[in-house]
């Protein structure tokens, strides 16, 4: 399988906060037997995604997980999903599989990290390599572009 | 199992009963130990995720931070209360015509808190939907599918 996704962010510059506005995944997974379950299984891999994307980290201390609860390990919610998101089948046929399918379900979480990283470095010029993409991950990186970096 | 250490008397979808309880057990243990009641499910146990949802005196509330004893005299409903006539009432229909969910989990806190929204408001805005179901969490995601439904349900509501 194949997948595929363009993001359009904002960044907040002054908190390094930033708001994915559109989302758009496209995948090969050979035909699709039920376009409307295929377009829900893209659309819900690519935002839970987002959520290891923007806000989803494991905290561990002395070998314990510090943060094992939805109150201090945040998923996405109804308010933090893109208003815009689109999903697309490529057309295609899997000659192999049944009726011409290859299958669905993660292939909408293969360009959702990327992407919004490649967006935020479009949209403000820092590369960022490790997930999540959170507010203090933008603004260090964008202080010490300005060759002012954050003091731990 | 608790010991029981005491006995409550409410309406239950409707029909009045009587539990015995443990003083510790919530709405949820409640549900499920002595009705065998499965619709509303502990999944965060904190209030954060809306999957216990249950509707206490007309109001929803999170059934994993609600105590069972609280309940003595109260109308409780829950998500599998008989509709009117119809087998399925809007939102149900809404639900499964809009695919609006992928595993289920999620779905009976979303359906009370979609008719108490269109109680509320029987037109709502995208936005007023996003920000009425904030508080329910869906790990497959299927929230733009969940806010069709709502707005589907509006419509049959507004039909019916």
């Amino acid at each position: 399988m194949t997948g595929a996704t363009g993001a359009e962010v904002e960044v907040d510059t002054e908190t390094g906060r930033v708001t994915v506005t559109r989302l758009v995944n496209v995948a090969d997974l050979g035909r699709p037997i039920n376009p409307d379950i295929v377009e829900s299984q893209l659309s819900g891999a690519a935002i839970m995604q987002l959520g290891f994307t923007m806000s989803e980290k494991m905290e561990f201390s002395a070998g314990a997980c510090t943060n094992p609860s939805l109150a201090d390990y945040k998923i996405p919610g109804m308010l933090d999903i893109p208003t815009g998101i689109e999903n697309e089948a490529v057309d295609a046929e899997q000659g192999s599989g049944p009726f011409g399918a290859k299958g669905v379900g993660e292939s909408g979480t293969f360009g959702v990290s990327p992407a919004v990283a490649n967006a935020i470095d479009d949209a403000v010029g820092v590369r960022l390599t490790s997930l999540p993409l959170t507010a203090e991950a933008v603004y260090r990186a964008l202080r010490e572009k300005q060759g002012n970096p954050l003091i731990d | 199992m608790s010991s029981v250490q005491r006995t409550i008397q409410f309406k239950l979808n409707g029909e009045a009963v009587s539990a015995d309880i443990a003083p510790h057990w919530n709405v949820v243990e409640l549900l499920q130990n002595c009705f065998g009641l499965f619709g509303a499910r502990e999944s965060c146990g904190q209030g954060m995720c809306g999957c216990c949802t249950v509707l206490v005196n007309g109001t929803a509330v999170s059934g994993c931070l609600y105590l069972a004893a609280f309940a003595e005299g109260a109308d409780v409903r829950t998500v599998e209360q008989p509709t009117a006539g119809a087998s399925l009432d809007a939102v149900q229909e809404a639900f499964i015509e809009s695919g609006a969910f992928q595993c289920g989990f999620c779905t009976p806190g979303f359906v009370l808190m979609t008719r108490q929204l269109l109680d509320e408001n029987p037109s709502p805005t995208d936005n007023d939907i996003r920000h009425y179901l904030s508080g329910n969490l869906c790990r497959c995601a299927a929230y733009p599918e969940i806010i069709a439904a709502v707005k589907l349900a509006a419509q049959k509501r507004a039909r019916r």
